[in-house]
């Protein structure tokens, strides 16, 4: 008996030896898996470009050594934007590959979609690109997002537009579900709160509709001062044309759906995108001098011909974030130990979003503000208030 | 010979069986695809009752499939009914959706019942949208596990095995109703309806009975699918839904059984080993639609089935 007791504890002695120090999923003696999931294919691909940014970032990072010794291997999946498609995309990325934590979506459907699953599994989440609110609010442990929500773009488009001289008659045009209503409806409520005044009109664009002439004509026949647009990318560029084909030439305020330099490129016709403004969360336009940094390095460890825009850029907060947390959680990672260093990052200054971003126990939503971008003398510049230029 | 003793019946009941162990073996992963070639193969399935054994171009069964997806998530969340009593109601609601869409079927064919059915889907569609807090809009809505004998359904494991348990009693129930009179005459109103006629089967009973039957099985699948997400959302049920399902019916062979289950397996499992290549799978799906159509247009288990005459379905002309 004595021999076997011997013989067990000798074989338990020699395997401590051989087994890694780190036992967490996805963390080994030298790698950190992070699997990112974003729509490559599809009508929403073009959000796909949020990973871009990301990726490069991660090579980056691995370039100058690492994290605490280790270096980070990205699996990628395509979710389509696409609900059951982003589960099974997930589960591929947690069960199969064994990832340590997420770094993925951009649709707020696909995340809700794994929200349970990955809380059960205590799989750290950082939200990709996705501007819904429910995804951090009600906070839950492992979930986190870097970007502003829906609620913070509404508010921002309404006070950027009072911000312009002379301003009192602003209108609205919408996706008549609840992705367009959780931006109007905060939108609404601050114009009535702040500035005591109401859209003098608000009409709604179905998603997939390609004519919007009664709109338009109904907007134009309400003269506003500004039209705020919540609107995906499709249908904000159709908006854009067909606003100047109809003559309501007053200034369009497009929302986080949309990219400046990509619907610029759908509209085709520079007089039609005169007067546009969208929102966006950077520090500066993004082909200016503050984003240079972001776009050397994206042409460095990612395509060297890949055009800088706003999708490219707006995930690398996120990823500088995850990095940042990953070395305060110090050599011996655990899922724990890292949810606990994103709790206390505070006023990390990313340099690429518009604002610092403090995750908490309490508030997982990092940047609350943003601001809008246009083009003033042939150059994109991006603006809290009004620019004087364009009164 | 008793039908335990019948060779058939023994081979699906092994096949059960090791179905059943899989989660033994594999990950949660494998077992969520395991089950979505269950609810697909449901759905092709329901698909093919119009499709394939009424001969119908009819593009409703997303809707269908929604319609029980929805239905269950409503009756669970808003009405609080207990799990089994859902999935039924679900079944129920689907059935007689169905009934409802079958109506214009009785004046219209070919091309004009695919528009009106397409726009149906739409319609639908549009519905999911704009349901507010009682289907939860484009955000969709999240829902409470599945509850059975008191346990809550929330592992891939549990979710799994219910769904396979109930994906064997639905291919049994379509079985036997292919065998049936009912399912023989659908299958003779769909090869010509003035020859049914005049054998007294009614084109009209048979028309809205192969709807309902569509809407009934869509319907369960669209409840299991809503169950193995513990979430509903319009996304889901849009142009792919629908492409994917005609697609399972047309690659894995119209009319019969078999047909639809091996295009659902097929065409489930063959995106998953494509993943790592985007828009492969589009690929996939337009390569073999038209390779079958052209070389092999009963599908692949009516290539199967010419290769192997043991495999033939009997139900097909044998109405008497």
């Amino acid at each position: 008996m004595l021999r076997w007791k011997l013989l067990v504890a000798s074989a338990a002695i020699a395997l401590s030896g051989v087994m890694p120090a780190h036992a967490e999923t996805g963390v080994t003696k030298d790698t950190i898996k992070i699997g990112i999931f974003a729509p490559l294919t599809g009508k929403s691909a073009i959000f796909g470009k949020y990973v871009i940014g990301v990726q490069a970032y991660y090579k980056m990072i691995n370039d100058q050594g690492g994290i605490n010794g280790r270096k980070i291997v990205t699996y990628l999946e395509d979710d389509a934007c696409d609900p059951a498609t982003a589960v099974a995309a997930t589960k591929k990325l947690v069960a199969q590959d064994g990832v340590f934590m997420l770094h993925a979506g951009v649709c707020t459907a696909s995340i809700m979609a794994v929200k349970d699953d990955m809380l059960r599994q205590g799989v750290p989440f950082m939200n990709l690109g996705a501007a819904g609110s429910s995804i951090t609010v009600p906070t839950v442990a492992n979930m986190f997002s870097p970007l502003p929500n829906t609620i913070v773009v509404g508010r921002t488009l309404v006070d950027f537009a009072m911000s312009r001289p002379n301003t009192k008659r602003l209108a609205v045009i919408s996706h008549p579900d609840d992705w367009g209503h959780s931006q109007v409806d905060p939108a609404i409520e601050l114009l009535k709160k702040k500035y005591n005044l109401d859209f003098v009109e608000n009409v709604s664009m179905e998603r997939g509709a390609t004519d919007i002439t009664p709109q338009i004509l109904k907007l134009r026949q309400s003269k506003p001062d500004v039209v705020l647009s919540f609107l995906y990318p499709t249908e904000t560029a159709i908006f854009v044309r067909e606003a100047h084909k109809y003559g309501l030439n007053t200034p369009l305020l497009a929302c986080f759906g949309a990219s400046y330099e990509d619907t610029v490129r759908r509209v085709d016709n520079a007089a039609a995108s005169k007067n546009l403004y969208v929102f966006h969360a950077l520090a500066g336009a993004a082909n200016g001098e503050k984003m240079k940094k972001w776009a050397d390095m994206i042409h460095k460890y990612g395509d060297p011909k890949e055009e800088i825009e706003n999708f490219v850029l707006s995930g690398i907060g996120g990823a500088e974030v995850i990095v940042e947390a990953l070395k305060k959680a110090g050599p011996d990672l655990t899922r724990q130990k890292f949810i606990d260093a994103l709790n206390g990052i505070k006023d990390y200054d990313t340099g690429v979003l518009s604002a610092p971003i403090t995750f908490t126990p309490e508030d997982h939503g990092g940047v609350k503000s943003g601001a809008m971008i246009t083009e003033v003398d042939g150059k994109l510049i991006s603006f809290a208030t009004w620019p004087k230029e364009k009164n | 010979m008793s039908r335990m003793r019948d060779p058939k019946i023994l081979i699906m009941a092994v096949a059960v069986a090791l179905l059943a162990c899989l989660p033994l073996f594999v990950n949660s992963y494998i077992v969520y695809i395991a089950a979505m070639i269950c609810i697909n193969a449901l759905m092709a399935l329901g698909f093919n009752f119009v499709i394939g054994f009424l001969g119908q171009l009819v593009f409703a069964n997303t809707a269908f499939f929604g319609v029980g997806a929805y239905a269950y998530s409503i009756l669970l969340m808003h009405v609080g009914l207990p799990f089994p009593l859902a999935l039924l109601g679900a079944c129920l609601a689907g059935g007689l959706i169905g009934l409802i869409v079958g109506l214009p079927a009785l004046r219209l064919r070919g091309f004009e019942l695919a528009i009106v059915t397409l726009a149906f889907n739409e319609l639908m569609r549009w519905i999911y949208l704009h349901s507010g807090s009682i289907g939860g809009g484009a955000s969709g809505m999240g829902l409470r596990p599945a509850t059975l004998f008191g346990y809550e359904l929330i592992s891939d494991t549990s979710k799994y095995l219910m769904i396979l348990v109930v994906t064997v009693i639905g291919i049994w129930m379509v079985s036997n109703i292919a065998k049936s009179t009912a399912g023989r005459a659908i299958v003779a109103v769909g090869a010509n309806e003035f020859a049914a006629s005049a054998l007294s089967i009614p084109p009209a009973r048979y028309n809205i009975l192969a709807f309902a039957l569509s809407g009934f099985f869509s319907a369960i699948a669209g409840a299991l699918f809503a169950i193995l997400l513990g979430r509903v959302a319009p996304e889901s049920f849009g142009l792919n839904q629908l492409l994917l399902g005609f697609a399972m019916v047309m690659v894995g062979g119209l009319g019969t059984v078999a047909g639809p289950v091996l295009g659902a397996v097929l065409l489930t499992a063959a995106p998953e080993f494509l993943r790592s290549i985007p828009g492969a799978e589009e690929i996939l799906f337009s390569v073999l639609l038209i390779g079958l159509l052209i070389f092999m247009p009963s599908g692949l288990f009516g290539g199967l089935a010419a290769l192997f005459p043991s495999l033939r379905e009997r139900h097909r002309g044998k109405l008497s």
